[in-house]
């Protein structure tokens, strides 16, 4: 049964610390959502969000959590948002799927190459509609990238070259200490490894710490990866090989930098932390470079340029505009809830688009390269990356099969 | 600087070599060069009685050896004619690098000064104390490079001490390089002779990189680092002592060189095997819990079923537990499983919660028995646990058990028995099974969730009579079920 277009739709916002404020803003602005839930571990993230609700949607409804679980109980709510740290991306998705909820996800979309299978097949198990938070998705800029790539003016991609620079920062040496009463640290660590508590681990620089994510390289891979993998319609690798170094001025332990290149059917993508010394890349702090035997483009959030026959040129226009454009990243998922179709950044998508980030991590944690296997979705020969690559919950968490 | 401490203890032994000292290697055989190569002509390098001889008549250039050396004690005994002129050049042979060089001078020009002697570093570094350099005698040499520093010792008195760090001419000496013999170039009556070469190469010293690995400068610590890994199985109780001196950075850095030494000897089998059983004597060694927590985590990387044992043994202790876990579950396979359905009688509650949400994860249909133990008759949380673990197993066995759970009074119990069904269903290869568990997880005391999860596998399995059921009891029971199901 499909909900008509001009019903309402429920919301709830988990993980209201950082990313979700940017949640309760975008969705607090669409006229046919209710925001009747926010939820957080840390109280003073709670309250200041429950605030933030209120000053958009004065004199409504609202309620606060401090255990997501609880949010999923309720039958009134349609739809969660996500932006917990990436430890618990896919354990709040698969519980909101089983509780019959649709998702709306920060990335990067999970902190295993396990979880991502887990999250597929729980979402076709209850054939939920999901959202990876990659709203540059969104942009006219990529949309006309993918028109201009697609339509051969470059001739036949070689070579892409993703990048983002700065890599972690060490963050000192702080001892651990008591958590404060407001925080809920043993919920905050969730299914990731137990740590006393140190507050460079916990809110805002959670990041730069395996045991949470894997740093700026995670952080940022889908943003920019997104737009190659959307023009190109690329596959899965065959091989992943990154090197790099960890920070050595602190507890930190992500990449200060890291380098991946990358083997896809008959195209090589490398992933620089320094941005790559080829035309039109310079001074952009993040960037897509696709180098095709006719010319090449460099594109990044909001701006691109392309290079064909020596000229400089912003746009092609007798490429012509055949990709629908988006109503916006947030107003797409919500169409998506009430027409049970497949948003712009869907799972399937977000998961093929995710995994190599996962085998860039898993090759820089082992120090050398990976031969990955389609077909069985394994390292070959390759146990410990294999491992890594699943790192198992802590109890009494548990990753639904 | 505590590696240069344990540097200098190994000084003590310059001049007295002594074959199969452990940790000393001879670089010279005393029959022939392997080992070395030489850059000029090879005939002006010869093997004679034992003595490795090199005159001025042929032009043998630098011999250098094959293998690079950062940090080191080198022995070396020498002998110069009456104007020979030779030297050593460490860490450095590299035409492109600064490349330092110990001199080897007999006294017979007026511009031997202290910074061109024998013992200097010549040019760099002036001898503070001028060695004995009588000519036509055998003398022993000791060169000591530690981190920033070089010490020179000759016939067993130190003569020349340098910190790199604070000789402007040393800037950008590599950390490493071959050692090289310098042919006699005085003359081409002028000879010198070098016998006893022995080194230790202090990167391959588990005590000396596990000092290393606490220094404050971050490039020898990097350094270390690596040495370590490679060092491999001997390292690990030198990392868990590090770990255990409790610090920020100590537990920072035993941590990840114990991660890059593991990942290293993932790799390679008998590196591996080496590692593996070092780790496993840890897991109930004398370092501290956390220590031995960190060394049970480990095995995740590189345990097999021979760590099982170990691994399953402590699972009674909440401080390795975690870790020990992870590693279980990592190594996965019907012995892992066995260790972990048999621990579940010796265990206290938060232990067995623990246990049985690994079996979860583990789906071993050997371990329902186990399981369904648990789950009649677990305590607390340990019944919904286990409630759930058998759904997701998948198993047929584990149905009544489950069903019989899902009219639980407890409301915890009754939920994890419908969740557990539902995963059950969903697993299942018997389809009348599947439906049964369906509709039976469409109760009263489901949630909207569950229902509709149950009508979603209801669909997959295309049984029209069935989803017509289950859309009539969510009717009934919760109108709003069917608005938000999916298409």
């Amino acid at each position: 049964m499909t909900r008509s277009a001009n019903e309402r739709v429920t919301v709830a916002h988990i993980g209201v610390g950082g990313m979700g404020n940017g949640h309760i803003d975008w969705f607090g602005n669409l006229p046919d959502v209710d925001v009747a839930a926010v939820c957080d571990v840390d109280e003073t993230h709670l309250n200041a969000a429950l605030e933030h609700v209120r000053t958009l949607r004065p004199g409504r409804p609202l309620d606060g959590y401090r255990d997501f679980r609880r949010v999923l109980d309720r039958d009134d709510i349609d739809a969660i948002t996500c932006a917990t740290p990436d430890h618990w991306h896919t354990l709040v998705a698969i519980s909101a799927f089983e509780a019959g909820k649709d998702v709306y996800s920060e990335k990067p979309l999970s902190r295993t190459l396990a979880e991502s299978h887990a999250l597929v097949k729980a979402r076709k198990r209850t054939n939920r509609v999901f959202q990876l938070g990659t709203q540059i998705h969104e942009g006219e800029n990529y949309h006309r990238v993918v028109e201009i790539v697609r339509s051969g003016v470059l001739g036949k991609i070689h070579t892409v070259r993703l990048w983002k620079t700065g890599g972690s920062p060490g963050l000192g040496w702080p001892e651990p200490e008591d958590p404060p009463p407001t925080l809920d640290w043993e919920m905050w660590q969730g299914p990731a490894p137990s740590h006393a508590y140190v507050p460079q681990r916990c809110h805002f620089t959670f990041r730069y710490f395996w045991d949470y994510s894997g740093g700026n390289y995670a952080d940022f891979w889908c943003h920019i990866a997104d737009i190659a993998f959307w023009a190109l319609e690329l596959g899965q690798p065959t091989s992943a090989s990154a090197r790099g170094e960890t920070p050595t001025d602190g507890i930190a332990d992500t990449p200060a930098w890291i380098d991946v290149d990358y083997e896809f059917d008959g195209l090589k993508v490398l992933w620089t932390t320094n941005i790559p010394d080829v035309p039109g890349a310079a001074g952009r702090g993040i960037g897509c470079q696709f180098e095709g035997t006719e010319g090449s483009l460099v594109v990044d959030y909001g701006d691109r340029v392309i290079f064909i026959g020596g000229e400089e040129l912003k746009d092609i226009p007798e490429v012509p505009r055949t990709i629908p454009r988006s109503p916006g990243h947030q107003r797409n998922f919500v169409e998506c809830v009430k027409s049970r179709e497949q948003t712009e950044s869907h799972l399937d998508y977000a998961h093929n688009m995710t995994l190599p980030m996962h085998l860039g991590c898993t090759s820089f944690r082992l120090k050398r390269p990976l031969t990955w296997d389609r077909a069985t979705q394994t390292c070959v020969g390759d146990d410990a990356a294999n491992r890594l690559l699943a790192r198992p919950y802590r109890a009494p968490w548990t990753l639904p099969a | 600087m505590a590696t240069l401490q344990i540097a200098l203890a190994l000084t003590g032994l310059v001049g007295a070599s002594q074959p199969g000292e452990t940790g000393w290697a001879p670089l010279f055989d005393g029959k022939d060069l392997s080992g070395w190569s030489c850059e000029g002509d090879p005939k002006g390098w010869t093997v004679e009685d034992g003595v490795l001889v090199t005159t001025g008549k042929i032009d043998g250039g630098w011999l250098k050896t094959d293998r690079e050396y950062g940090n080191f004690v080198l022995r070396i005994e020498y002998m110069i004619s009456g104007v020979g002129n030779s030297g050593i050049r460490i860490r450095s042979y590299r035409p492109d690098s600064v490349s330092p060089e110990v001199q080897i001078l007999a006294p017979w020009t007026p511009t031997r000064d202290e910074l061109h002697c024998t013992g200097s570093l010549y040019g760099h570094v002036a001898v503070s104390r001028r060695p004995d350099e009588t000519p036509l005698a055998w003398h022993s040499m000791g060169i000591v490079c530690s981190g920033k520093d070089i010490r020179i010792l000759v016939d067993g008195e130190v003569c020349t001490r340098a910190n790199t760090d604070q000789v402007l001419t040393l800037k950008g000496l590599p950390p490493a390089g071959a050692i090289a013999l310098q042919s006699s170039h005085s003359g081409p009556d002028e000879w010198v002779k070098f016998r006893r070469i022995s080194i230790r190469d202090l990167d391959q010293d588990p005590v000396y990189v596990g000092q290393a690995l606490r220094s404050s400068d971050a490039a020898a610590r990097v350094s270390a680092q690596n040495r370590a890994a490679e060092i491999g199985a001997a390292m690990v109780p030198r990392l868990l002592a590090l770990y255990d001196e409790a610090t920020p950075q100590a537990t920072r850095v035993a941590r990840e060189t114990l991660e890059w030494l593991v990942a290293r000897a993932s790799a390679r089998e008998a590196a591996r095997g080496a590692v593996e059983q070092a780790l496993d004597a840890e897991v109930d060694g004398a370092y501290s819990g956390e220590a031995r927590a960190l060394a049970a985590g480990m095995l995740a990387f590189v345990g097999t079923d021979l760590s099982v044992a170990k691994l399953a043994g402590v699972l009674g202790d909440p401080v390795i537990r975690e870790n020990a876990l992870r590693s279980l579950i990592s190594i996965g396979g019907p012995q892992a499983c066995r260790a972990l359905a048999e621990s579940l009688g010796s265990l206290d509650d938060p232990g067995k919660l623990a246990v049985v949400v690994a079996l979860g994860a583990l789906r071993d249909p050997d371990t329902v028995d186990a399981l369904t133990g648990e789950a009649r008759d677990g305590a607390g949380p340990v019944r919904p646990a286990a409630l759930r673990a058998l759904g997701a197993i998948g198993d047929a066995r584990a149905a009544e058990t489950l069903v019989d759970a899902s009219r639980s009074e407890d409301s915890d119990v009754r939920r994890a028995a419908i969740d557990g069904m539902l995963a059950l269903a969903e697993r299942q290869g018997d389809r009348g099974l599947s439906a049964l568990l369906f509709r039976r997880a469409s109760i009263p005391g489901a949630t909207r969730g569950q229902r509709m999860r149950a009508l979603a596998g209801a669909r997959d399995l295309g049984d029209e009579k069935l989803v017509e059921d289950l859309e009539q009891a969510a009717r009934t029971l919760d109108p709003g079920t069917l608005d938000r199901l999916p298409r």
